[in-house]
């Protein structure tokens, strides 16, 4: 695994663990170190220089001067290069203790600059460096040579931040003062994002726990709450109207059924692939799903389960290739009380790879995946691939993404980016008495007449698919015999009759939808058994407030209309609230009396005893109707009077 | 023409860069293609309304797929049209649909003519 490694060391205790893990890392995979100190001579030359003025007065004679000068010249040149010397001799000598290849190397210049020059040029495979160096204090967290070393080069770090004695980080305490849960020095935990850099991560791991006999573990961190944040801060600049308009709860809703199913599998599935990889090792590695804000998430995992080293990728997979380090990464580092691997190599997952290497894309499926947003396409476009691997697709079409994004994200959210184009007009089908050609490309729905093409996209016959009402009726028989219903995300909840019948008091089409997508979600949320009525009236009762009374069709429930006080008596009708204020509206006197009988003649000939605001609108009609009858009625026979008026 | 108003009714902070509008643009076309995508949903497919939304939805993903693929220079000859078809699609009369769909259209149809409107502003 590791063939060269590089210390750069500056004789801190954390330089000294570093060296002192180096050479136990060499011993145990063969490998040469270089050890490295840097000095910067130039720089104390014009300092000295610069400060000249202040030594004392019998040093500000031209010949003592020159004599100092001379003095410090020497000093600088020689010095330094023996506390270089001396620094390396400490690294040199484990090193001949173990058996182990070394090779010193002085560099004189600005410490930084130096090492990551020697670093960017030759091909070290790890760099182990510590935290802080010998100017660090009480409250430093990372030195500023080693964070920019980190910053501007690409070969693996393993920041030494523990400075216990290795044999104790390696194999424990023993007695009493065990210093970790696990006794054993601790374990390594990987944290995986999917990113190459992550997965490369996990191998190195892997390899250095077998090496040092340590138990791998991976983390994984999805954040669902950052989008909770958003959409507050925005409802709070949004005006009312701009939020009817905008369809802000809509939108709310669409992001938290994508976010909370979908992150969460999509982080779920990395630590399988991760899993699997160790597997793969031989390896029976334990996964562990977190979900909060990735840093923070981590970090009290760390402090938690002390581990003896996090590894990490260099830069997460949401970062650019040029970024030098991840946000998330950068605050660990600075963070975590044990040592850090941060990585930089990259390895994709073999299945990620042969997918890329092999997978054909139809011009269909290409123009599907790109017409999701940008900054998803990377992780959908995974998601395709490895689902088409395991059921051993090679080329990838519309309806493999389909199928691939339905456990990942709900219907919904499917139909709203445009997924299934052809379901957004299936489930109105069954009002329709004949038969309806959908095109399956963009939705274009042709009644009765098979297109010879798609006025919309062009497609060709072929493309559309037949719908028609049995199908429809067929389907939803089935449905409806069923009491385990699946939820917007594809899992199944249990309803209670009385539940299913309670939900029916919301509106049918979109309102019912969507109060059964947030009876569901509250349902899981509190994880309960199944849903009951209260949960419904609970969940869905402002939307019923209005409609509870009335059925489907508008008609009233006998059952249930007594008691409510919207309820108006007179003489043998009741009147619904909303139906009274209609009448109310008529003009007083005759014509509200003969409106209010025609209402209750459409009642009577229906059957029912409660005038609704649909028989008072039908009274209405009839009113009206009569009224132009006899208005033409008299009009002509006005006519007929016109020549004797004359 | 639209270059000619612009020039009329110029207002120097709708002038953008191209980079900028690549990366606006797509965002209000997907966010205008789903709530496309929300109302074909809730419309029967009896109607020519419906199938006025499923022309104008896919015009938008023509030229939001147009869009990722061109330059600054082709986006007006290669790309815009689909932009105005789908707002030629949106111009029907609406004052009989329900006020709150309305008023969505409505919206939608100023987000579009919006980022239409700023491709001559393009620099």
């Amino acid at each position: 695994m590791y063939q060269k490694i590089y210390v750069p060391v500056d004789n801190s205790e954390h330089s000294l663990r570093g060296i002192e893990l180096a050479v136990e890392l060499g011993k145990r995979f063969g490998a040469q170190l270089v050890g490295c100190h840097a000095y910067a001579a130039r720089m104390h030359d014009i300092r000295f220089k610069q400060m000249e003025f202040t030594l004392p007065a019998e040093y500000q004679v031209e010949e003592e001067l020159e004599k100092q000068r001379s003095i410090h010249d020497t000093l600088i040149t020689m010095g330094l290069e023996l506390i270089s010397d001396s620094y390396l001799e400490v690294m040199k000598q484990q090193c001949a203790l173990a058996k182990v290849s070394f090779q010193p190397r002085m560099i004189d210049g600005k410490n930084f600059k130096v090492l990551v020059n020697d670093i960017n040029n030759n091909d070290y495979d790890l760099v182990i460096m510590g935290a802080l160096g010998l100017g660090a204090v009480k409250d430093s967290v990372l030195g500023s040579v080693t964070e920019r070393v980190v910053r501007r080069t690409r070969t693996d770090m393993l920041i030494i931040k523990n400075t216990s004695p290795v044999e104790e980080q390696l194999n424990g305490k023993t007695g009493a003062e065990v210093k970790n849960v696990h006794g054993n020095g601790g374990n390594i935990v990987v944290a995986v994002d999917g990113s190459p850099e992550s997965f490369a991560g996990l191998k190195s791991a892997i390899a250095l726990g077998r090496e040092l006999g340590k138990e791998v573990e991976a983390i994984s961190v999805y954040d669902p709450y950052l989008h909770y944040t958003m959409f507050n801060s925005i409802a709070n600049v949004l005006t009312e109207k701009a939020s009817k308009v905008f369809k802000f709860k809509e939108q709310e809703q669409l992001h938290e059924e994508v976010i909370d199913t979908g992150l969460a599998k999509i982080y779920q599935s990395h630590l399988e692939v991760a899993r699997q990889l160790a597997q793969e090792e031989g390896i029976n590695m334990k996964i562990t799903l977190l979900d909060g804000k990735a840093f923070e998430k981590i970090l009290q995992y760390v402090r938690r389960e002390r581990p003896w080293l996090l590894v990490m990728g260099r830069i997460g997979v949401h970062s650019d290739a040029e970024m030098d380090v991840g946000s998330n990464t950068e605050n660990l580092l600075r963070l975590v009380p044990c040592n850090v691997l941060l990585s930089s190599r990259r390895f994709t997952p073999p299945i990620d790879l042969r997918a890329e290497e092999s997978m054909t894309w139809t011009e269909e499926a290409s123009a599907l995946l790109n017409s999701a947003p940008e900054g998803v396409r990377g992780v959908a476009r995974t998601a395709i691939h490895r689902y088409a691997m395991e059921r051993g697709h090679s080329v990838i079409s519309r309806k493999i993404i389909e199928q691939a994004m339905a456990p990942i994200l709900p219907r919904s959210a499917m139909l709203a980016m445009g997924i299934i184009a052809e379901e957004a007009a299936i489930r109105k089908i069954s009002e329709h008495h004949g038969e309806t050609y959908i095109c399956k490309e963009c939705g274009y729905a042709a009644r009765d007449v098979l297109p010879v093409a798609c006025p919309v996209c062009g497609s060709e016959t072929a493309k559309f698919g037949k719908i028609d009402k049995q199908t429809i009726q067929n389907l939803g028989q089935l449905e409806g015999g069923m009491v385990e219903e699946v939820a917007f995300d594809d899992r199944r909840l249990l309803w209670t009759s009385d539940a299913k019948q309670a939900l029916r008091g919301v509106p049918s089409g979109y309102q019912r939808r969507r109060a059964k997508a947030q009876i569901e979600k509250t349902a899981r949320v509190r994880k309960l058994p199944s849903i009951t009525k209260d949960l419904v009236l609970e969940v869905a009762g402002e939307v019923m407030e209005a409609t509870e009374k009335l059925e489907e069709r508008g008609r009233l429930s006998q059952t249930e209309t007594a008691p409510d006080e919207a309820i108006r008596r007179e003489g043998e009708f009741s009147w619904t609230s909303d139906a009274w204020a209609r009448l109310q509206r008529v003009p007083e006197g005759f014509m509200r009396e003969g409106t209010k009988k025609r209402m209750e003649n459409c009642a009577r000939r229906r059957g029912v005893t409660l005038v609704t605001l649909e028989i008072a609108e039908e009274g209405i009609k009839e009113g009206l109707k009569a009224m132009e009858e006899m208005i033409a009625r008299q009009a002509q026979e006005g006519k007929g009077r016109e020549p004797e008026n004359r | 023409m639209a270059t000619e108003r612009a020039k009329r009714d110029w207002n120097e902070v709708e002038f953008l860069r191209w980079e900028e509008f690549r990366q606006m643009a797509p965002a209000i076309i997907q966010l205008e293609i789903s709530r496309l995508g929300e109302m074909i949903e809730c419309f029967p497919t009896d109607t020519d309304f419906r199938n006025a939304l499923v022309k104008a939805r896919f015009e938008l993903k023509k030229f939001s797929e147009c869009l990722a693929g061109c330059g600054k220079e082709s986006l007006e000859e290669a790309c815009a049209g689909h932009l105005r078809n789908a707002i030629f699609s949106l111009s029907f009369d609406f004052s009989w649909l329900d006020e709150e769909v309305a008023g969505t259209l409505k919206y939608i149809l100023e987000r579009l003519m919006n980022v239409h409107n700023r491709i001559p502003l393009i620099y």
